[in-house]
């Protein structure tokens, strides 16, 4: 590999050599002009005042007319031409003397460098707008419906298999930790650290996602590069934005009513162990209304209406911006609020931001940006926690119950919260009124930036960050309504039952964040134009966390931690990592026609251990170096293409370079106790670790080539990316002689692979002077594959489904059984494998036939007997394409925008349906199970209801696992500015938009857009944390 | 021009955009509604619209047993069409015809794929046979001529006769004329019980917690003798006439004569009155007890075995065609009854029964001048001779003239007849196990012998219980008892011996009744001082047993 690398390389520095031998003739000291017209594309008529650029010394504006006339540095120069209410966009002169241009309107911006939707978007968290904005560029995986809980975020694949595989954040200019190993103490809830920042606070948001290495052991995932609004003008601008909306209630997937699920449950109990006795004795078969608990039993509750109900969203802000010649600065603040779609639940958020920039003197200006957010929410467990959770429960929980008592005599129904059924399960109703799952989460930053300007073409500037981050969680369960739970330990031996439990988290980060450079900006002889960087970085966190758990607090008003809990665990650490980075870029073009670039990184982490197979020592530290260069062409701009009118940009780029990735655990590389209960009597402390000098970063090489094209006087812009990314030193565990008393430890062995493409189309639909129609479509593709594993193949299992991670394959496959559907009648079951029928071993190595009723698994091997052996691959949850169609349409002064995403040939393990239709007990089923067989002859594709499933129809098959593909309308959005003047205000905008609106799919579940959480292993299953729903919004944006 | 082609394609695009649209609910719809290969029909719906099902429907219909053939509850039909009902006359048309015809459950011909028969448990209670039959399918005597239909809440089968109802052995024992003697006693022993278990507690009253009571039928005879009023298995059941009832009564009876209340209490000697009302039943109970307790047999016995058969009460009665002589059998639900003229049991396969004490059962016994181990029997030799391979070994703990070492044992549930009564005695060398002194015509030069003696007590037919005179010889032979030091010696302490009353102590349905043993045997050393002085006898015994064998 690295050979391949010094080989482009050469090519690249030989290419730099022949540009410069050309040049150095054709240069000429004549000044050289460059004229013409500039119109409005739709109507035709001149614009009037708009700024034509060219390098970043001459610029012209135009005449009433639309007539222009620049001077240009060199015959092939690059106009950008604005206006306001106008697209910018990018001419080139193709060696003409004449030029006659037209401008689109600012409708045709491309989605994701349209600033005005950061600026006034019902989005509660940067990645729902990614998500439509950047389309192929990320991979956007919503982890649930809850407001601003955030998005899975992948670019070009998964570069890791078991450490962090999310893309660097950076915000304004200063590094975000991520927090991926914070889990929240409340089940399916997420730390979503992008949820601090108030999406109308952003002004842009570019993706690194090209082989530049200049973010280091820090960028191998892809980079996102935020930058916050700041102020632009001394005129004062005040802005108010007020929102409101309403969230509808998830489409949940439907469950059986009470009179199906008797039915259900008169059938499944034939294969119980209760005798005929008991089973007519059992109080819901009892038909008799005069009995005493005939109420108790007899109800019809349709228990997601009374665990969902609509939300509400509500959002209100304002924002200054002014200044003078010495400052401008920009502030702003809102509130966020919402009530989740799960009663009980709700969020709100405080944001204020106040970003300066104060210039001292000519040559030094200062730049400061502070910002505070409080996110608190109240949420209740999410998930398939059947114990806890009440969207879970709601879906498993008999009908026949109701969530309040009747009076034992008279039968009237009470406000008394009832208690957990006779089945076993919860009442949720008392978990929503009387849980607590409250997170609260505080962020403080304050960034300065002083700049000095050396002379024109060399800067000096800092950036000090620094921020602190508190979480704090507290959870509880009541004892009223609960079912209790048996506590087991590690080795499954019970110890304890739990009638309730009660958990608080506190954790706190400092981070100091430094990046000091030079930047320099030179053009020689007109035509050589070089710039580059000279930067060090430093990072440093400060992390300490406390978590303690305890059970039974005897009432439901007794909510807190205390010493009178049982069973408890404390658990809580003090952890510090520091990072820094010497870094370097160099960028050359020749002509505005031939760009080239190198950039190196040499970087240092306190992860990484003293000894490391490819890093360098300076002094104790170990330092890891990423090179990378990159060259693109401008075809267009050449005078060979000047014939060639009908394209107006032709752009040719291709890179190579190492990044990095570093977050492999803080004290993964050093031996270390932790405590353990020792029969939950006393603390005591046991090694946890291995130490691994050796362990270093995970490297990714990356290959990509790319083509920028426009087309048919820019109506047609096409931009495609092919890439292919080399993971080595894979962090992956080791298996480790017994002696030592640890099973396994970390070591950086193993690779694997992404390769893909990205693509993306722009048409300028309609362009006329009242209606245009800017269409955007893009896809992205990539395939992982798993090159070398240390230990080789394994798999790993979540909820009763099994994950494959074996070489040649990509990561996270689902292996498991093949159904091929229910064997009809005893006799099909009979003629199977010979006319033996299949069969299971049970334990006591006696066998099982299928039967009439049961699914018929694939006997791959063909022996007769469905084992492990008979086990495949079953599906893929990689998706073969993802993207989003945009569309956005203005008509006066009403704009519409309509967002598609979509998501092509991913698989889902749809893990609730498989406990939804598992026929296996006697909790309330999905109403698939109508349809389950009954009878010999019955032609059908569910199988029979069968108590404990002896025989493992419900065991992980392809019957769970789904075609995930979907097409989401995702986001339409109507906008109307009233054509009103007023001295009272500049301008008046009211909006209502729809999320979610459509979704077209064959899956299952509630949401096809569904990971169980950021690990690359567990995306593409349903875990059935809230679906995401509708939601409506109107908005009114006032400018003062 | 190009607007032209701009529009039509958007109109394109929406229409595939909408027919895109009905995907979603089309895929869901199709998973998880009722598919339409399945029919919508509930079991009701199912047999009014089958025109051959007219009259059973009707029955349904005015029973009100509609209502549950359309509810929400899975049950399994059996529908006998309207030519198999011809001219049908039941009782209790709910228990004995519907509930006959209709079970909880879906149930269908791929339930016979493995066994190829079912009981099928029909909501009267009643087992029925579901049996596959090559291709063909019964269900009790009918044909299954429609099989397999699945409805919305259970399986339909059509059924080309009515399958009749039987009384299962309980009910029929009661229902039967002629025989109240016997159904009488047996019902005598029904009780409800409170079951807490499956009781609901409903909250708390003034008089405590307030229960939707639960209450379960039980029935001590049937706990001990077997379950008769269960479907799920099947027995076979003599049952005698109210003749031959009281022929039987009175032969038992005799065995079963009982003393009355306990009159004076003279510590070892005790005076009970000899007649009275505790006596009266005590007899009746044992009698009634003893002659229905072989009544059951497991399994339905069409043809009797010729060798040997054992009832419920685990005798063994062999060549056993005598104890159906005079009956007639009668077909149940759960098996066969035999209505029996006359009772013809053997006393000692049935009540009169052999009777062995274990010396090494140390609730049974005292012992005087004596210390006692228990002993397990290590010698081969030895071993199939001592019941149980355990004996009691006694020494003396003095060497004086009083030291006579004797052991004592308690003997139960003697009955009002006569026995031979035996004591068996273990040698000493039954410890050592070489066998240098066998066979046992070999002279040895040393001694380990003793003599003993034999003492009977028991409650005489004046009610007087004492000690009665010591036994020193063999009533046959005798001779006096000397026990053989290398041989197991099995003296006859009493031959054809008849206690007056019977010594039952212990009910097994009402528990202890008397607590006094009236009925105990002692064994003791007879050996003179000058015999155990000059070494000729040694005065350590070892006891394997007593054994009393029914005298004819």
């Amino acid at each position: 590999m690295m050979k391949k690398m010094k080989y482009i390389t050469s090519i690249l520095v030989l290419l730099l050599l022949v540009v410069f031998r050309i040049n150095a003739g054709a240069q000429s000291s004549d000044t050289i002009f460059v004229s013409g017209t500039i119109k409005d594309a739709a109507t035709n008529k001149p614009i009037n005042g708009a700024r034509v650029q060219a390098g970043i010394f001459y610029s012209a504006l135009t005449t009433e007319n639309g007539t222009y006339k620049i001077r240009i540095p060199v015959r092939n120069a690059l106009l950008e031409v604005s206006s306001p209410g106008y697209l910018t966009q990018l001419f080139s002169t193709k060696g003409s003397k004449t030029l006659d241009l037209a401008l689109y309107s600012e409708t045709f911006v491309l989605p994701k460098n349209n600033a005005n939707g950061y600026t006034s978007t019902q989005s509660v968290t940067l990645e729902d707008e990614l998500q439509t904005r950047f389309g192929a560029d990320i991979r956007v995986v919503k982890r649930s419906g809850q407001v601003g809980i955030g998005s899975n975020m992948f670019i070009r694949g998964y570069n890791s298999l078991n450490a962090n595989s999310k893309p660097l954040i950076v915000v304004d200019g200063v590094i975000w930790d991520d927090q991926a190993n914070v889990n929240s103490v409340i089940e399916g809830c997420f730390i979503n650290p992008l949820a601090d920042i108030d999406v109308n606070d952003i002004e842009s948001v570019e993706v690194l996602k090209n082989a530049n290495s200049i973010y280091g052991s820090k960028g191998a995932n892809g980079v996102i590069l935020i930058k916050t609004i700041r102020g632009r003008s001394q005129a004062t601008k005040i802005t108010f934005d007020a929102m409101t909306g309403v969230i509808l209630k998830p489409t949940l997937t439907p469950v059986m009513n009470a009179s199906q699920y008797r039915s259900y449950l008169t059938d499944v109990l034939k294969s119980s162990p209760f005798s005929q006795t008991s089973i007519n004795a059992m109080p819901f078969l009892q038909d008799d209304p005069t009995s005493l608990t005939y109420k108790k039993y007899h109800n019809d509750t349709d228990w997601g209406d009374q665990v969902y109900s609509n939300g509400s969203m509500n959002r209100y802000a304002l924002s200054v911006q002014g200044g003078d010649e010495i400052a401008i600065y920009g502030f702003s603040m809102a509130y966020t609020g919402s009530n989740g779609v799960l009663n009980g639940t709700n969020m709100s958020r405080l944001n204020t931001r106040f970003n300066s920039d104060i210039n001292l003197g000519k040559s030094v200006k200062v730049a400061t940006n502070i910002a505070f957010t409080e996110v608190d929410r109240e949420l209740r467990d999410d998930g398939m926690d059947a114990t806890s959770a009440p969207g879970y429960i709601s879906r498993i929980k008999s009908p026949l119950f109701l969530g309040y008592k009747y009076t034992t005599v008279t039968q009237a129904v009470t406000d008394k919260l009832e208690n957990y059924d006779s089945l076993h399960v919860s009442n949720p109703l008392s978990i929503i009124a009387n849980g607590i799952g409250s997170q609260r989460q505080y962020r403080f930053t304050i960034n300065a930036e002083p700049e000095w300007t050396i002379n024109k073409s060399l800067k000096l500037s800092s950036i000090f960050g620094y921020s602190i981050n508190k979480l704090k969680e507290h959870y509880f369960t009541p004892v009223t309504g609960l079912a209790p739970v048996i506590l087991v330990n590690s080795f499954n031996t019970p110890y304890g039952i739990s009638y309730n439990t009660v958990k608080d988290q506190i954790m706190q980060q400092l981070s100091v964040f430094n990046d000091t450079k030079f930047s320099y900006d030179q053009t020689f002889g007109k035509k050589h134009h070089v710039s580059g960087i000279l930067g060090l970085r430093f990072l440093s966190n400060r992390f300490a966390s406390t978590y303690g758990e305890g059970h039974n607090s005897g009432g439901d008003y007794v909510v807190n931690l205390s010493t009178s809990l049982l069973y408890k665990k404390n658990d809580g650490g003090n952890e510090v990592w520091d990072s820094k980075s010497v870094y370097a870029q160099a960028n050359y073009d020749f002509n505005q026609r031939y760009f080239l670039w190198a950039a190196v990184s040499m970087d240092n982490s306190s992860r990484f251990g003293k000894e490391t197979k490819e890093g360098f020592k300076i002094g104790q530290d170990t330092y890891a170096k990423f090179p990378s260069v990159g060259a693109a062409w401008l075809v267009s701009a050449e005078p060979f293409m000047k014939n060639l009118s009908f394209i107006n940009k032709l752009n040719l780029r291709a890179d190579v370079g190492e990044t990095g990735n570093d977050n492999i655990g803080n004290n993964q590389r050093l031996a270390y106790l932790s405590p353990v209960n020792y029969m939950d009597k006393a603390v005591g402390l046991q090694i946890s670790n291995l130490k691994n000098e050796a362990l270093q970063w995970e490297t990714t090489q990356k290959m990509g080539a790319g083509i920028d094209l426009t087309l048919f006087n820019e109506i047609v812009t096409i931009s495609g990316d092919i890439y292919k990314h080399n993971t080595r030193n894979l962090l992956t565990m080791r298996q480790n002689v017994v002696a030592s008393g640890l099973d396994s430890y970390w070591v950086n062995e193993g690779s694997l692979e992404n390769t893909g493409y990205e693509i993306s189309l722009g048409l300028k639909l309609l362009n006329t002077k009242n209606v245009k129609w800017n269409f955007n479509v893009s896809a992205a593709h990539y395939e992982n594959k798993i090159t070398a594993l240390p230990a080789g193949d394994y798999t790993t299992s979540v909820g009763g489904g099994e994950i494959l991670t074996a070489v040649g394959s990509p990561a996270g496959m689902f292996y498991g059984y093949k159904s091929l559907g229910v064997f009809s009648s005893a006799a099909e079951a009979q003629a199977v494998s010979n006319g033996n029928g299949l069969k299971i071993q049970n334990l006591n190595g006696s066998y099982s036939s299928f039967s009439a009723g049961d699914i018929h698994f694939e006997d791959k091997n063909g022996d007769g007997i469905i084992d492990a052996n008979d086990k495949q691959i079953i599906g893929n949850p990689n998706p073969k394409l993802t993207g989003a169609v945009v569309n956005n349409l203005s008509f006066r002064n009403f704009t519409l925008d309509i967002v598609f995403t979509y998501s092509y040939g991913n698989d889902i393990y749809n893990y609730q349906r498989s406990q939804l239709e598992s026929m296996s007990n006697l909790l309330n089923q999905s109403t698939a199970v109508l349809n389950r067989w009954m009878a010999d002859g019955q032609v059908t594709s569910v199988p029979k209801a069968s108590y404990g499933d002896p025989i493992g129809n419900a065991r992980f098959s392809n019957r769970w696992i789904e075609d995930g593909s979907f097409l989401k309308l995702q986001n339409v959005r109507l906008s109307y500015k009233l054509p009103i003047k007023s001295n009272l205000f500049d301008a008046l905008t009211v909006w209502g938009a729809v999320n979610n609106l459509l979704t077209f799919t064959k899956y299952l579940g509630a949401d096809p857009e569904s990971s169980m959480n950021q690990s690359v292993l567990y995306q593409g299953i349903d875990f059935g944390l809230l679906p995401s729903s509708r939601v409506f919004n109107v908005g009114v944006k006032l400018n003062l | 021009m190009l607007k032209d082609i701009y529009f039509k394609s958007i109109i394109t695009a929406l229409t595939i955009t909408l027919l895109f649209a009905s995907c979603q609910d089309v895929f869901w719809a199709e998973h998880y509604k009722l598919s339409p290969l399945n029919s919508d029909k509930t079991l009701m719906q199912e047999m009014e619209s089958d025109t051959s099902l007219t009259r059973f429907v009707n029955i349904l219909k005015n029973t009100g047993y509609d209502k549950i053939l359309n509810g929400s509850q899975t049950y399994t039909v059996w529908a006998p069409t309207n030519t198999a009902l011809g001219s049908i006359i039941v009782q209790d048309t709910v228990a004995q015809f519907l509930k006959n015809h209709i079970a909880r459950f879906p149930y269908s011909t791929a339930d016979l794929a493995q066994k190829g028969v079912i009981r099928v448990k029909m909501l009267n209670g009643k087992a029925n046979t579901f049996l596959k039959n090559g291709n063909d399918f019964t269900f009790g005597d009918a044909n299954v001529i429609a099989k397999d239909i699945v409805t919305q809440n259970g399986v339909l089968l059509k059924i080309n006769k009515y399958v009749p109802f039987f009384e299962n052995i309980w009910e029929k024992v009661k229902s039967f004329s002629g025989n109240d003697s016997i159904s009488n006693y047996l019902y005598s022993f029904d009780k409800k019980v409170f079951d807490a278990a499956n009781s609901t507690e409903l909250g708390t009253s003034s008089k405590g917690i307030l229960y939707d009571s639960v209450f379960v039928y039980s029935n001590a005879w049937l706990s001990k003798f077997g379950r008769l009023n269960l479907e799920d298995s099947v027995y076979t059941m003599v049952v005698p006439n109210n003749a031959a009832w009281k022929t039987a009564y009175g032969t038992i009876k005799s065995y079963f004569k009982t003393y009355d209340k306990l009159s004076v209490d003279n510590g070892t000697t005790k005076t009970f009155k000899i007649t009275g009302t505790l006596a009266d039943s005590l007899q009746r109970t044992y009698t009634c007890q003893a002659l229905t307790h072989d009544l059951a047999f497991r399994t339905k016995l069409t043809t009797i075995p010729a060798d040997s058969l054992i009832s419920t009460n685990k005798n063994v009665f062999h060549s056993p065609s005598h104890l159906f002589d005079n009956s007639v059998p009668v077909e149940t639900s759960n098996g066969l009854i035999y209505s029996s003229g006359s009772m013809s049991y053997l006393p000692t396969e049935s009540w009169h029964k052999r009777i062995v004490v274990e010396a090494e059962n140390s609730a049974a016994r005292t012992y005087n001048n004596a210390s006692v181990v228990d002993v397990v029997a290590k010698n081969d030799q030895f071993i199939p001779y001592i019941s149980g391979r355990k004996y009691t070994s006694l020494t003396p703990t003095g060497a004086s003239a009083n030291f006579q070492p004797e052991l004592i044992l308690n003997i139960p549930n003697t009955l009002s007849a006569a026995y031979d009564i035996y004591c068996v005695v273990v040698p000493k060398y039954e410890s050592d196990t070489s066998k240098t002194y066998f066979p046992t015509t070999k002279t040895y030069s040393f001694t380990d012998s003793t003599m003993v003696s034999f003492q009977m007590t028991y409650v005489d037919a004046n009610g007087l219980m004492s000690a009665k005179t010591s036994i020193t010889k063999d009533p046959v032979t005798a001779k006096v008892y000397e026990t053989s030091p290398t041989n197991v010696s099995k003296f006859l302490v009493a031959k054809g011996f008849k206690f007056p009353f019977a010594n039952f102590t212990i009910s097994p349905f009402t528990g202890v009744v008397i607590q006094t043993n009236t009925v105990t045997i002692k064994v003791k050393t007879n050996v003179s001082s000058t015999d155990f002085t000059s070494g000729k006898y040694v005065r350590n015994l070892r006891v394997d047993c007593f054994i009393l064998e029914p005298a004819n």
